[in-house]
């Protein structure tokens, strides 16, 4: 019985850490942020007045909004996908006996070691008018000039970037998970007849990669829903916010305008989001998984 | 072991806690509080190497001729960095006692009694207000009172290229919208535009564009400062003269929310860029241009915005208030202005600095910084509201949709009315 108490003072101090910096920079600011998605305030003010959802019906008022729902999705959905398939590309071409095989894992690996300004601004010289894709384009007899600067090519432009960023990344998370998969495995296969490439990835590699592609999946969808130096270096949202994600948004709507109460509207909003497509994969994710298994 | 267990675990809980809450305290508010000599933060964002070392030498003839008082000063680097630190300081109750900055911000610290009010000590220290351009103090009204107190001051002028001038032909720079978009087509031949077009929906398009407003004769806001007047036939001439310019192939779009930069005029490939008197060190440093500059071109009226940054007073103790006052007003004398004018080509914020004989001398040097004294007497301000980070975002919106041809100059316009006028509803 003592001792049962003892452990328990025990357990509370080895849990203390965790549990109080999760309150103080997790919970207490989210509950804030809710809280704050309720009242008007200008960054400065000590008086914050109650505006129920004034600032969720201002919020979605702009006639940008739309707009940057729509540049949400493209940029999450353009992000996510090919970078994951490319991430997994490298790594089952990194996880064969080939020559310069750690050449290629550390080449892939490179952009992301890289911080999101630097890349972003070598990336903006080489989409400048007469800069390396403009010269390159041009062989094909076609120059788009200033990718940048262009509204219809600034976010494509902007999801090659983080594409080509966050590909090797993924790359090293699938391989990990590939060198999980014992070597057995594709030898009872074999044995029973699965010679091909393909059918042995689509009935083994895949199947038991299902725990690597939720980690994956997860992981990306909250990077890129929250992906903000990219954009606020390359394009600042620009040109005619046609890179203006919810993320970015919410910077320009604290920080630029100073209207606190619509950009913590936008923030709960962002963060609904997320957490329901959290909350899905997770079920999803543990159905297949189990099924796989 | 079981003893020093049981009264281990709580205590390193607490001692966790306080840690981490004693990060959130304010350590500085109790230092700042002591009597006898005053001590002052000032928090500056100067850019240049020399005009700061000139700032370090005034301080301390300053503090020469008010024992007493003591400053230091602190370099913030750029304005957009400082602000969201500064909204956490003052959150915390440690805000700097003066600061530098655009006045365009009075408004949001004034009506969050951040700031001190700085008229209430026109009258204890002798401070003639009239000395000062009034286009310029108004720039920190608030409500009817001077809040914020000018520093320096600068406005906008068209630089432009002598040669590329004379090789089409230009002897005499255009007066007028319509002279300037015909002097544009001339400019403009393969590869060399007239115009490079300001562009992006930040604030530096849209102070450049306020002036075509305000040349076309219309206004910002109406006079009681609660409806905004931008959406009118006057915004809508001054929207579609800068679409003209662009529909006629005689302008090139600028960096993006970057166009102060002067990358494009300093290789020749414009003409005409709009800009301010703060260039002058660096365009003296290239050989590439020969550059020169001349008045807006005017509509119904000629007219310039006034920028310029001011010194915020931030509340703590009456003393050091008073101090930081103090020093706000040394820095409008001629003792402070000319030698800071002459080194940085800021332009003087008061009458008496401007003609004296010594600064006199360097403008005849400086006919370039003449361009920009002169349009000073055609200068407006931005209205210090709270509510015009907001407006000028919406602004923004409607110079980009209109010059990227999606919308037209009428319905970018009232768009970007109704949303502002939402903003100025919200913030009285």
């Amino acid at each position: 019985m003592v001792g049962q108490r003892r452990l328990r003072w025990w357990a509370a101090l080895f849990l203390a850490p965790a549990v109080i910096l999760t309150a103080v920079f997790f919970y207490y600011p989210m509950a804030y942020i809710l809280w704050l998605s309720m009242h008007h305030w200008n960054g400065l003010s000590p008086v914050k007045p109650f505006t129920g959802l004034a600032e969720f019906r201002h919020l979605f008022q702009q006639p940008i909004f739309g707009l940057v729902i729509r540049n949400t999705v493209i940029f999450v959905v353009g992000t996510v996908v090919p970078s994951i398939t490319i991430g997994l590309g490298l790594a089952l071409l990194a996880n064969r006996r080939l020559p310069f095989r750690s050449f290629l894992r550390g080449v892939s690996f490179a952009p992301y070691l890289v911080s999101f300004v630097s890349a972003g601004l070598a990336w903006v010289w080489m989409g400048s008018s007469g800069g390396l894709f403009d010269h390159l384009m041009g062989f094909l007899g076609f120059h788009p000039g200033n990718l940048v600067d262009n509204p219809s090519y600034a976010l494509p432009y902007v999801i090659a970037m983080y594409t080509w960023k966050m590909a090797g990344y993924n790359m090293v998370l699938y391989l990990a998970g590939l060198q999980t998969i014992p070597r057995e495995i594709y030898e009872a296969g074999a044995i029973d007849g699965l010679q091909d490439g393909w059918t042995q990835f689509r009935t083994i590699t895949w199947p038991l990669l299902a725990e690597s592609t939720f980690f994956v999946v997860i992981i990306n969808l909250i990077f890129s829903f929250r992906a903000f130096s990219a954009i606020y270096v390359m394009t600042n949202g620009g040109p005619v916010n046609s890179t203006t994600t919810l993320v970015y948004y919410i910077w320009n709507l604290a920080f630029v305008q100073n209207s606190w109460g619509q950009a913590a509207a936008a923030s709960a909003l962002l963060l609904i989001v997320v957490l329901a497509l959290t909350i899905g994969m997770v079920r999803y994710f543990t159905k297949e998984s189990f099924r796989a298994s | 072991m079981t003893q020093r267990t049981r009264w281990f675990a709580p205590i390193a809980l607490a001692s966790l806690g306080s840690m981490v809450l004693a990060g959130c305290g304010t350590s500085q508010a109790a230092a700042k509080s002591s009597t006898g000599p005053v001590s002052l933060t000032f928090e500056e964002g100067v850019q240049s190497p020399q005009t700061q070392t000139y700032l370090q030498k005034q301080i301390a003839a300053f503090e020469k001729s008010h024992p007493g008082i003591h400053i230091s000063m602190q370099n913030y680097g750029a304005a957009d960095s400082e602000l969201p630190k500064l909204e956490s300081a003052v959150a915390a109750h440690d805000p700097p006692n003066l600061l530098w900055i655009a006045p365009a911000y009075t408004g949001q610290f004034a009506s969050s009694d951040a700031i001190v009010e700085a008229q209430k000590y026109f009258k204890s220290t002798n401070f003639q207000a009239s000395s000062i351009f009034s286009g310029l103090l108004q720039t920190g009204e608030y409500q009817g009172k001077v809040w914020t107190m000018p520093f320096d001051a600068n406005d906008l002028g068209v630089y432009y290229n002598k040669k590329l001038f004379a090789k089409a032909g230009i002897t005499t720079p255009p007066a007028t919208w319509t002279q300037f978009l015909a002097d544009a087509k001339k400019l403009t031949s393969n590869g060399t535009y007239g115009f490079e077009m300001p562009i992006g929906n930040q604030e530096w398009t849209v102070w450049i564009w306020e002036t075509l407003l305000w040349q076309a004769g219309g206004h910002l806001l109406n006079s009681s400062q609660t409806k905004v007047a931008f959406d009118s036939p006057a915004g809508i001439k001054a929207l579609e003269f800068w679409n003209t310019l662009m529909k006629d192939h005689v302008a090139t779009f600028g960096p993006l929310n970057d166009s102060y930069q002067l990358g494009a005029f300093e290789s020749g490939k414009v003409a005409m860029t709009i800009n301010g008197p703060w260039n002058v060190a660096a365009l003296q440093q290239q050989h590439a241009v020969s550059y020169g500059a001349f008045p807006l071109p005017k509509d119904k009226i000629a007219a310039t915005n006034i920028g310029g940054e001011s010194l915020f007073i931030f509340n703590t103790t009456p003393a050091q208030d008073k101090a930081a006052f103090l020093f706000a007003k040394y820095v409008t004398t001629p003792a402070f202005q000319i030698g800071y004018d002459t080194g940085s080509g800021y332009l003087p914020v008061s009458k008496t600095a401007q003609d004296s004989a010594q600064y006199q001398a360097y403008l005849k040097k400086n006919p370039f910084i003449n361009v920009f004294v002169k349009a000073m007497a055609v200068g407006k301000a931005r209205p210090p509201i709270p509510a015009y980070p907001q407006i000028s975002a919406d602004i923004g919106n409607a110079i980009e949709n209109t010059l990227y041809g999606r919308m037209s100059a009428t319905a970018a316009l009232h768009q970007a009315s109704v949303q502002a006028q939402q903003a100025l509803d919200a913030s009285s």
